[in-house]
């Protein structure tokens, strides 16, 4: 098992539960969630190889992950974005493997502070 | 513009009066003569940085000749550049102060 | 860390509760969002894309937007701009919620009508900071907006108590025949709010006034002054009173109603075109110029008195200067604004350029429009803006003026009575408290051929009466008036022996008849003293030098005649007028 503090920040995090205190098993779950979508979605644009799809999806969940504090997520989030922009998607899959990983881990530790 | 004035010795006050001479000068000038310790025996309105005097300056001088006493007010206008001189004299008002 | 947040929270001034929007289409994110937005106090309104935030906006009108860039169903910008739209005059801060780095969409923020950004993720002390200074920003649009209206509302009002004045205006000093065919003027019709007044009467003699006058200051004090002139000389002129009369009437009301510091500079002009000569007074303004048609020549006539309403009546002077004037010859006044009319460059018109343009002038019939031209070509602004005043008269033949007279024919010589005689007598008590003059100088003055020799009558009636009071009746000698300690003396003497005065008195007998085109004024004035013997007087001829006997030559020279009666205690003067003097 990773140390918790490699894949989100343990101080904010804390900051950010005093500030939703009892709706905060709904931000992690509605964030679990949606970012399940976005992470499928992530699949089928590259599928398509739709460069403006993944652009704007990654940049959503780059976003909502900084929000939780996953800045590990995020920042693999961002690379997919910019991969997007850039119109090259060499290196994509791998990048998109990486953070479906990221994203399990995130997930679990989320889950289980509640 | 900015108005200045001292009291000398002698008991005259000077009022001096920088740039233009209009209605914005108004309530500095009527402060410059009637905050004074004590009735000055004769007033001199220093024109030297006076580079411009409308009507309403014509006014505020008739206010100070009111305030010093009317026909029996001392008041002497100096060092007029030509153009102060130039309005001065098409009013007349040498005909009720003194002007060098 | 946190307890420090938490003093913060505890220790901050009171958050106004504000109405905040925020429209985000991730659920997590705008989740957090609204949870500390509601935890600074505020209350919270949520969207999930550009239509619904648009739709809550109109609905709730809230204070403040937070909105995603990025949003599904009109993105972000769309939905600011059409916020922006709505909010119309008020002032909505729009902050956008963003990831965006890159300049070009920060830049598409703004100009879609974003005041601020906020970065994911969200952080909430900053974020307290923004709506704090944009609630302030709110309060401030607000407070202005409403100072704007108050002030509008105020001008409005000022703008119409302006135009209801100037209809009062416009009754009462009207232009009078300033459209005469021997004037040309320039006279903005606003021009009474910035002081400036031009008055113009044909007399009844046939002659003509014009008056020029120059008020200080602008606006409603400025144009006051403009309706007890007026009326003043309208009244008079009509009435056939002379200049002077009629500026030292005007003199005598402005210095008594208008504050000190407030005057009028003006001239007056008195057209003979039967003699072919004018009375010209300056006070204030800038020169007046005659332009002589055969010689093309321009001449100036200098202010040579201070403007109306500085000094009382004894101190106010009524000289004039008298000019021959051909015909074509004209007269030219103007008050000082054509002078510092300002081009751009805030340089003035000035003097010089007005006498070149004059000079410069062929044709002199063109001088006047050629010097207005010149005047709109330096400041650049058109005739609609202009205040600046001007009159210029010409001098023509009697023929071309037409009649003076009334439209329904009747001389004005017509009215008033013509056919009378009075007897006013004045006893001691009258003597000691009573100066007669004035009243016996209005009566006359009911005789309209009279009017334009007020003055002479008025001196006529002051020696003849002083003489009889004095010598007659107070029984004091003259020759005490020989010498300047001897004045002082006399006239102590005359206040005493006036305040002991217990029998005597002096009559006076009046009469007024008719002559074909003119009057004869008989004045007799009589008194209960002893008299003295005349007739070695005239002999010997009256002393003209001296302190004393000043008065009967100077008598002798305004009458047909003057002439002892009785024992000496009676003088009679005869005085004749006509109808074209």
């Amino acid at each position: 098992m990773s140390n918790p503090a490699d894949h989100l920040d343990i101080g904010a995090l804390q900051d950010l539960k005093e500030i939703m205190e009892n709706e905060f098993e709904t931000l992690v779950n509605t964030f679990i969630s949606d970012s399940q979508n976005k992470v499928d979605e992530l699949d089928a644009v590259l599928q398509q190889q739709d460069c403006d799809a993944l652009r704007k999806v990654a940049h959503s969940l780059k976003g909502s992950s900084s929000n939780v504090c996953a800045f590990r997520l995020s920042e693999l989030a961002r690379q997919l974005e910019m991969m997007g922009k850039e119109e090259t998607l060499e290196g994509a899959d791998q990048v998109l493997s990486a953070l479906r990983v990221e994203f399990r881990a995130v997930s679990d530790i989320l889950s289980t502070n509640l | 513009m900015a108005i200045w004035s001292t009291e000398a010795s002698s008991g005259e006050l000077t009022i001096k009066i920088q740039g233009r001479f209009d209605f914005s000068a108004h309530q500095e000038f009527r402060d410059a003569y009637e905050k004074v310790s004590e009735d000055p025996k004769g007033y001199i309105v220093d024109m030297k940085e006076t580079t411009y005097l409308d009507s309403s300056a014509l006014g505020m001088l008739l206010l100070l000749r009111d305030h010093a006493g009317g026909d029996n007010s001392s008041i002497e206008i100096v060092n007029c550049n030509p153009d102060v001189k130039k309005i001065l004299t098409i009013s007349n008002f040498e005909q009720l102060f003194t002007i060098r | 860390m946190d307890n420090q947040v938490q003093a913060v929270e505890t220790q901050g001034e009171p958050i106004e509760s504000l109405r905040i929007l925020i429209a985000d289409d991730n659920d997590s994110d705008r989740l957090i969002l609204q949870t500390i937005v509601r935890k600074e106090g505020h209350v919270v309104y949520t969207a999930k894309d550009g239509q619904e935030a648009i739709d809550i906006f109109k609905e709730q009108s809230p204070d403040i937007v937070l909105l995603d860039a990025l949003m599904p169903n009109v993105d972000g910008f769309e939905a600011a701009r059409t916020i922006k739209q709505l909010a119309g005059d008020n002032l909505v801060p729009i902050i956008f919620l963003t990831s965006l780095r890159d300049a070009t969409s920060l830049a598409d923020c703004l100009a879609a009508g974003g005041l601020d950004f906020l970065s994911k993720p969200y952080n909430r002390i900053i974020l307290q900071a923004k709506i704090k200074a944009f609630a302030s920003m709110r309060r401030l649009h607000e407070t202005v907006q409403a100072q704007r209206d108050e002030i509008s509302l105020h001008h409005d009002r000022l703008v119409h108590e302006q135009e209801v004045a100037k209809q009062v205006f416009d009754n009462i000093a009207h232009p009078g025949c300033i459209d005469a065919p021997n004037i040309k003027y320039l006279l903005s019709p606003m021009a009474v709010f910035n002081g400036d007044l031009v008055l113009a009467s044909r007399k009844p003699s046939g002659g003509m006034f014009v008056f020029l006058g120059d008020f200080t200051g602008h606006g409603l004090p400025a144009a006051i002054g403009a309706m007890p002139v007026s009326e003043i000389f309208y009244g008079m002129a009509q009435k056939g009173f002379s200049l002077q009369d009629i500026l030292r009437e005007i003199n005598k009301k402005l210095k008594r109603i208008l504050p000190v510091g407030v005057f009028c500079c003006a001239s007056m002009v008195d057209v003979s075109f039967r003699k072919h000569s004018a009375e010209v007074w300056v006070g204030g303004i800038p020169d007046v110029l005659v332009y002589r048609k055969q010689t093309r020549q321009l001449e100036n006539l200098k202010s040579r008195h201070l403007p109306l309403g500085v000094v009382d009546s004894d101190r106010f002077n009524t000289d004039t200067t008298l000019i021959q004037l051909e015909k074509g010859d004209r007269v030219m006044l103007w008050s000082d604004g054509i002078i510092e009319a300002c081009n751009p460059q805030q340089e003035m018109f000035g003097e010089e350029r007005v006498m070149e343009v004059l000079r410069n002038t062929e044709d002199a019939d063109a001088m006047f429009d050629n010097l207005v031209a010149a005047v709109e070509r330096h400041t650049g602004r058109g005739e609609q803006d202009d205040d600046y005043t001007m009159v210029e008269v010409t001098m023509v033949g009697e023929e071309e003026m037409g009649n003076a007279l009334g439209a329904d024919g009747k001389s004005y010589m017509a009215g008033g009575p013509k056919d009378w005689s009075m007897t006013y007598e004045l006893r001691p008590l009258t003597l000691k408290e009573f100066n007669p003059l004035p009243l016996i100088t209005h009566l006359l003055m009911e005789v309209p051929g009279l009017r334009p020799h007020s003055g002479k009558i008025y001196t006529i009636l002051s020696e003849l009466y002083s003489n009889a009071l004095e010598h007659g009746v107070l029984n004091l000698h003259s020759d005490l008036k020989a010498s300047a300690d001897g004045f002082a003396r006399y006239y102590a003497e005359r206040t005493q022996k006036l305040n002991e005065l217990y029998e005597g008195c002096v009559r006076f007998h009046i009469d007024h008849h008719p002559v074909k085109d003119g009057g004869v004024l008989t004045i007799v004035v009589e008194d209960t003293g002893p008299g003295f013997d005349f007739k070695s007087k005239e002999e010997n001829r009256h002393k003209t030098e001296g302190y004393s006997g000043r008065g009967i030559p100077l008598i002798n020279t305004m009458c047909r005649s003057v002439r002892y009666l009785g024992k000496g205690n009676q003088v009679e003067v005869i005085f004749d007028w006509h109808v074209d003097v």
